[in-house]
């Protein structure tokens, strides 16, 4: 699956990202120019081995251009701002907009309050968070790269649920001749979904060994 | 611990850049008439740049607690209009007498007014001491490369610079040329053995004089103090306030939370911006930028910088804003984000000399290096860390990786049939 990481600068997406897949934090990073790059599986409840892809964009306005070409193939995006800094919040509704406009209609999207380790300089509240997530119809989760707090959570979160609305999809769109309630029950369980064209209407499954 | 963090501090602002700065270009008019005499000053401003190595780096391995009022004050620097006035107050808060109590007349405090005269002094002889030493021979610190950065991390080189009697002799022939440059009032990239020379590379010791005089940045120096008046828009403020601990975070002058070049960065990045309406702040000009201020004064960094993103066509951020996936950070940070500080030196001096081709040679060379890697992925994804696992990794030394660069056969004739499609983007 392919999962974008947006948000304002410096809220931390590139540190989330190196934690999630290398279980590293650094505070001596580098502003990220351009998009990066970065994989990892994680395995479901049900034995599946899920390999996420995962695209780290800039920041600042002015690559834009570049990185919204990356938000066309992914069919999930972690939208990231900074408890700690207010204008990354409000900046929110500018990257929806901004996904609405260049991303897949069904997008799963999750929004991520980082650096929640930094308690006594918290300006955004959890619950106006909550608020503004259930508004929109998008999950929230408060994460720490720092001290890891939430971070595999937030992205077996969303790659879970990226999985159950693939495999829905898929079901619906095998007919209703299987009749499962349970999605892929029957399939051999070394399955790895690779596929970057998960909305096809075809099923969106690979064999593949690792 | 505190104790040494203030003194590094005090011995950094009053001595270093960021104090003298601001005023240098006018001094630079006026005492000094013919470019020999002030192609020699900068010499002696290098050599101020590149004192503060090894008492920087205990400052920002150890003060932890003073980094956080420094980060504060290297954010309020950059505001660029209240530099003089920030500067001096952090030079009176962490040290017991400066320069800038001098400077602001401000009530002396009691004993400290009797013992001026000679503290000029012993400032005065050691200033004279600086300006006949070499900038690179000046306390070698083992735990840092030549050019200040960490040993061990990604952005330190390896291997030596090219051997003392070699960059004497270059750099004289490179004084030489400049002067022979400013007396036929030709530019001295014009000049036939400019280009072989700067492929060769420039001496350290001279890059201070020959970059300027290369991006033909003279004529910006004097807009330098003018522009620290104003203040970028909002957003770009912002920006460059949050890049600013993250430029070089493996360099002595820049890590930690405000490193102690980071408000000089600061100033010439707001200054940039400023300069170039057009151009704006680009992330990835911070460490283009931060590179140049290792080598000259502020005033003549934010010229370079400026002439740099000014040469029409040629423009490195035309070029890097149309790159595509794996090259972005290449192009846009002149290979500082992904090659050591060494290489990306060498591939200035070049760029500077010749132009943006030989951006186009490095990357090729760097393709080059990676192409079995690469080739043997079976995705996008795959491909790109594989590019990115260059990083810090990288098994060609500075002359090896121009042999290799300059051995490819490119010219611009292959270059217009690729690069139209792309800047219409």
């Amino acid at each position: 699956y392919t999962v974008v990481l947006i948000g304002d600068s410096a809220v931390g997406k590139s540190n989330l990202l190196s934690r999630f897949t290398r279980d590293e934090f650094s505070l001596e990073s580098k502003s990220t120019i351009g998009v990066e790059f970065a994989t990892r599986s994680i395995s479901t409840d049900d034995g599946k081995v899920l390999k996420a892809q995962i695209w780290d964009t800039a920041g600042q306005e002015r690559y834009r251009a570049i990185t919204s070409a990356y938000y066309r193939g992914a069919v999930g995006a972690l939208l990231v701002y900074d408890i700690s800094k207010y204008e990354t919040f409000s900046n929110v509704e500018r990257w929806l907009k901004e996904l609405r406009d260049h991303a897949e209609n069904h997008i799963e999207v999750m929004l991520v309050g980082n650096k929640s380790d930094l308690r006594h300089l918290r300006v955004v509240m959890t619950e106006d968070a909550e608020a503004f997530a259930q508004e929109n119809g998008i999950s929230f989760i408060e994460t720490s790269a720092l001290d890891a707090s939430n971070v595999e959570e937030a992205f077996s979160s969303i790659l879970t649920k990226i999985y159950e609305k693939v495999s829905r999809k898929s079901m619906n769109s095998d007919a209703a001749g299987s009749g499962k309630t349970k999605p892929m029950a029957n399939n051999a369980s070394k399955v790895i979904v690779v596929d970057n064209e998960n909305d096809d209407a075809a099923p969106a499954k690979k064999k593949k060994c690792c | 611990m505190a104790r040494s963090g203030a003194d590094s501090a005090s011995s950094w602002s009053s001595w270093g850049w960021s104090s003298s700065s601001g005023k240098s270009p006018l001094k630079n008019r006026r005492r000094s008439p013919t470019p020999q005499a002030s192609a020699l000053r900068r010499m002696a401003d290098t050599g101020s740049s590149l004192t503060w190595e090894s008492s920087v780096f205990d400052l920002s391995d150890s003060g932890e607690a003073d980094s956080e009022a420094a980060g504060v004050r290297a954010a309020g620097a950059s505001a660029a209009a209240s530099h003089r006035a920030v500067v001096p107050e952090s030079t009176s808060a962490s040290a017991s007498f400066s320069v800038s109590d001098l400077d602001k007349g401000a009530e002396p405090r009691m004993g400290v007014e009797r013992r001026q005269p000679q503290r000029r002094q012993r400032r005065r002889r050691r200033r004279r001491k600086r300006k006949h030493k070499l900038p690179l021979r000046l306390r070698p610190d083992a735990r840092l490369d030549a050019l200040g950065f960490v040993r061990g991390s990604p952005s330190a080189s390896r291997w030596p610079d090219s051997a003392p009697a070699a960059r004497t002799k270059r750099a004289g022939k490179w004084l030489a040329m400049v002067d022979k440059a400013h007396a036929g009032g030709k530019a001295l990239r014009e000049m036939s053995k400019a280009k072989k020379r700067a492929r060769k590379g420039v001496p350290a010791e001279v890059r201070s004089v020959v970059w300027p005089a290369l991006a033909g940045a003279d004529a910006y120096v004097a807009r330098y103090d003018e522009l620290l008046l104003q203040t970028p828009a909002e957003p770009e403020r912002v920006q460059i306030v949050k890049d600013l601990h993250r430029t070089f975070p493996h360099h002595a002058g820049f890590r930690g939370v405000g490193g102690p070049l980071q408000s000089a960065l600061g100033r010439v990045l707001s200054a940039a911006a400023l300069m170039r309406n057009d151009v704006g702040y680009c992330q990835g000009m911070a460490s283009l930028a931060g590179l140049l201020l290792l080598y000259m004064s502020e005033a003549h960094a934010f010229a370079t910088l400026v002439s740099m993103c000014d040469s029409g066509p040629d423009a490195v951020y035309d070029v890097g804003a149309a790159a595509n996936l794996y090259a972005t950070p290449w192009f846009m940070t002149l290979f500082t984000g992904a090659l050591p500080g060494a290489h990306c030196v060498r591939i200035l001096d070049a760029f500077l000399a010749e132009g943006k081709k030989i951006l186009f040679r490095i990357a090729l060379a760097l393709t080059a290096y990676v192409r079995s890697a690469v080739l043997a992925c079976s995705d996008m994804g795959e491909a790109m860390m594989a590019f990115r696992a260059l990083d810090g990794h990288y098994d060609l030394s500075p002359d090896e990786l121009m042999a290799v660069a300059l051995d490819i056969d490119l010219t611009n004739a292959h270059l217009d049939a690729v690069i139209p499609p792309w800047s219409t983007t």
